[in-house]
C-alpha cells in the first residue's frame, strides 16, 4: 500500500470502528453475528455473504437500529464530510458561501472554515422565482465581490448558474459525482445520500478517499465505505451506488489511497 | 406455561408430561453457538412456550443482549422435563455494550426470567414445582458456571416464592400482570356490555371513529409479511417512553423481530393506512393455545400519521381475536393495572426471589 505505517494507520482505525459497532450498534451486531463477516471474522466460522457489508438501501432500511446503544440520531447526515475536503476540491482556499444544491441534503455543512458560511438550496427553490432567500443571498454576496462555491450534481450547478443575472461573476462549482456515475475532472466530490461526502477527485485525475473520516475496502459485493468517526448513526461496510466493484490504491503522485472502478 | 402463571396456584403443563425422575441428566446450551437441539419445537409445544422461544428468535435475541443467557433442558428418561431461560450475570456487564463474544464468566449471578417478555416466567416444569429452581436447575448450571453465587427468579406466583426455601433468601412483590378472562363471553357485545358505562361508550365511539376514518384499517393476523424494520422502527416510539427504571431493557431489533414476525404463532393488531400500507399502530400478540400474551404495542405520533385513542382500541380487538379463537383469555402484561381493571381484567401477584448459592 501507499505508506505501510500510514496504512496501518488507517487500517486500525477501520478495526476500532468494526470492534465498536459489534459491541454496542444493534444493526452491525445482528448482522455479523447471525450471518458473519471477514476481514475481520468477528464469530468463528461465521464469514457471511458480500465480507459482511450491507447494502445502503438496507441500511437505510433498518435505521432505527444504527444507532449505538448509549443513544443517538438515526437521521443520516448527506453534508457530512464536506468541509474536510473542500480545501482538496477546489483551487480557492476559501469561500465567503458554500451553497449545497441538492435535494438529498437538509442541513446545512458544518464545521466550514472560519469566514465561510454553509447553506442549502433544493434545486426546485433555484428555479423559483427571485424570492427565495438563499438565491438573494447568494446574489447579495457575488454583488459584493465575494466568492461563493457552488456543489451539488452537475445539472443542478446548470440550473443555478442559469438563474444568476448575467452582469454576475458565476460561483465557483465542485460537482458531485456517484460512485455509480462518476464523472469527469478536473474538480469533483464523491457523494451518497445516506454516507456523505467520501472522496475527492483532485487535479491528477483520481478519486482520492477521505482517510481521515473514511476507509474503503473492497468486498465481494463491491466497493464498502466506513464512516470513521464515532457519530451516530453509525455506518460501516457499506456498499453504495448497489455495490460496484472497485479497487483501493495508492495515488502514484500524492501517496494517499485513491479507488478505481 | 403462561397458562399456568395466570392461575392462582402452581404452575401446570399445558400438557401433562410423565412424571421425570429426580437424577436427572441436563443440557446447558447458549443460543448464540449451539445449534437448535431436535427436541425443540416438541418441547416449546409441549410446554406451550411463546414464540419468543423458537431457537431462531433465541439466538438473536442473545447475541443482541447485555449479557450471556443460557438455556437450560433437564433430561429424564422419558425425555425433557424442564427447561429454564436466564442470564447470566456478572462482570463485565456493561450498559451500553453488547456481551462478549464468549460464553459466560467465572463469577456472578443468574437472572431467571422469559426471553425479552417480562409478562411470563422464564422457567417450565413439567410437574409445576416452583422449588426445582433449587433442587434441579442450580446444581445443573453449577456444574457448567462455578463461580454462580446468586439466583434471581422472577415473575413467581405466590405459591412458588414459597417453594424456593434456603435459609436466607429476599422476596419481594413486583408489579403484577393483568389478565382478562373472555371464556365467559359469547361476544365482543357481550363483553362491552359488562364494563362500565362510560368504558364502554368509549370503546364504542372509538370503534366507530376508526370505522369513518378512510386512512386507517385494522388487520389482525399472522405477521409474516411484514416489514420487520418499519415494525422495529415504530415500536421504538413506545419503547422510548417507558424509561422509569434504574436498566432500561433493550429494545427489541430488527434481526430479532425477523425471526420473530415468521412465526406462525405471532400475531399482530396492525392499523394501516389502506392507501399507502403504512403502519400507524402496532400491537404484537404471542399465540397460545389458552392464554395468548399482548406482548407490545406502540403506535406512531400524531405529527407523523398516528391517531388517537388506538391504545384503547387494542382491548378491543385482543377481545375480539381471544373470542374468535377460542381462547379462555389475554394475559395483558405489566402496567397500567387500574386502566386495565376498566376492560375487566384481574390482576395476578407476582414475586422476586433472590437467592444466595452456597
Amino acid at each position: 500500500m501507499w505508506n505501510s505505517l500510514a496504512f496501518r494507520l488507517w487500517r486500525a482505525a477501520y478495526l476500532r470502528a468494526v470492534s465498536s459497532a459489534f459491541a454496542t450498534v444493534p444493526l452491525y451486531r445482528e448482522t455479523w453475528a447471525l450471518r458473519g463477516r471477514t476481514d475481520p471474522v468477528l464469530v468463528p466460522g461465521k464469514t457471511g455473504t458480500g465480507g459482511g457489508a450491507l447494502p445502503a438501501d438496507e441500511v437505510h432500511r433498518r435505521l432505527v437500529d444504527t444507532a449505538p446503544l448509549a443513544g443517538g440520531s438515526t437521521e443520516p447526515d448527506p453534508a457530512r464530510g464536506l468541509a474536510g475536503l473542500l480545501g482538496h476540491a477546489t483551487e480557492r482556499r476559501s469561500h465567503r458561501l458554500v451553497v449545497v444544491v441538492d435535494s438529498d441534503v437538509a442541513r446545512p455543512p458544518t464545521g466550514l472554515p472560519r469566514g465561510s458560511r454553509g447553506c442549502v438550496l433544493h434545486p426546485d427553490a433555484a428555479t423559483a422565482a427571485g424570492d427565495e432567500p438563499v438565491l438573494r443571498e447568494i446574489v447579495d454576496t457575488l454583488r459584493r465581490g465575494e466568492r461563493v462555491l457552488a456543489v451539488g450534481e452537475a445539472k443542478n450547478l446548470d440550473m443555478l448558474s442559469a438563474e444568476l443575472p448575467a452582469e454576475l461573476p458565476p460561483p465557483d462549482r465542485v460537482p458531485h459525482h456517484r460512485i455509480d456515475r462518476p464523472g469527469g475532472g478536473p474538480f469533483g466530490l464523491l457523494h451518497d445520500p445516506l454516507l456523505g461526502y467520501l472522496g475527492v477527485l483532485r487535479e491528477c485525475g483520481r478519486l482520492h478517499v477521505d482517510r481521515r473520516h473514511v476507509y474503503v475496502r473492497e468486498t465481494p459485493g463491491g466497493l464498502a465505505f466506513t464512516v470513521l468517526d464515532r457519530t451516530s448513526p453509525r455506518l460501516v461496510d457499506v456498499l453504495i451506488g448497489g455495490g460496484v466493484p472497485g479497487e483501493v490504491h495508492a495515488c502514484p503522485k500524492h501517496a494517499s489511497p485513491v479507488i478505481d472502478t | 406455561m403462561t397458562g399456568a402463571s395466570t392461575e392462582s396456584g402452581g404452575r401446570t403443563a399445558t400438557r401433562a408430561l410423565p412424571r421425570p425422575a429426580r437424577t436427572a441428566d441436563h443440557e446447558v446450551l447458549d443460543p448464540r453457538f449451539d445449534p437448535e437441539p431436535a427436541y425443540w419445537s416438541e418441547l416449546r409445544a409441549t410446554a406451550g412456550l411463546h414464540a419468543d422461544w423458537c431457537w431462531d428468535a433465541l439466538a438473536a435475541q442473545a447475541w443482541a443482549a447485555r449479557t450471556p443467557q443460557y438455556v437450560t433442558v433437564l433430561h429424564s428418561g422419558d425425555g425433557p422435563y424442564g427447561v429454564v431461560w436466564a442470564a447470566w450475570v456478572g462482570p463485565p456487564t456493561r450498559r451500553h455494550r453488547f456481551a462478549r463474544t464468549k460464553r459466560g464468566g467465572r463469577l456472578g449471578g443468574l437472572d431467571v426470567r422469559a426471553p425479552n417478555n417480562a409478562s411470563a416466567p422464564g422457567w417450565w416444569f413439567a410437574d409445576g414445582a416452583g422449588k426445582r429452581l433449587l433442587t434441579d436447575y442450580v446444581p445443573a448450571m453449577r456444574e457448567r458456571v462455578g463461580g454462580a453465587r446468586l439466583l434471581l427468579a422472577r415473575q413467581l406466583a405466590d405459591t412458588d416464592a414459597a417453594a424456593i426455601g434456603t435459609p436466607t433468601r429476599i422476596v419481594r412483590p413486583t408489579e403484577p400482570i393483568s389478565v382478562l378472562d373472555t371464556d365467559s363471553f359469547e361476544s365482543v357485545d357481550h363483553w362491552l356490555s359488562e364494563l362500565r358505562t362510560t368504558r364502554r361508550r368509549s370503546l364504542t365511539q372509538i370503534e366507530q371513529t376508526i370505522g369513518d376514518d378512510p386512512r386507517l384499517e385494522v388487520r389482525t393476523g399472522s405477521m409474516t409479511e411484514s416489514d420487520p424494520g418499519e415494525v422495529a422502527a415504530l415500536l421504538r416510539h413506545n419503547a422510548e417512553k417507558h424509561h422509569d427504571v434504574p436498566i432500561v431493557p433493550l429494545p427489541m431489533f430488527t434481526g430479532y423481530l425477523e425471526n420473530l414476525l415468521c412465526q406462525p404463532d405471532v400475531v399482530g393488531v396492525r392499523y394501516v393506512d389502506p392507501l399507502s400500507g403504512a403502519l400507524r399502530a402496532l400491537a404484537l400478540i404471542l399465540d397460545h393455545p389458552q392464554w395468548p400474551v399482548m406482548r407490545s404495542w406502540s403506535t406512531l405520533p400524531l405529527h407523523r400519521g398516528g391517531r388517537r385513542n388506538l391504545y384503547f382500541d387494542m382491548y378491543t380487538q385482543a377481545v375480539r381475536f381471544a373470542l374468535a379463537s377460542g381462547k379462555k383469555g389475554v394475559v395483558l402484561g405489566k402496567k397500567m393495572t387500574d386502566l386495565k381493571r376498566t376492560f375487566g381484567a384481574r390482576t395476578v401477584a407476582q414475586h422476586a426471589v433472590l437467592a444466595p448459592l452456597y
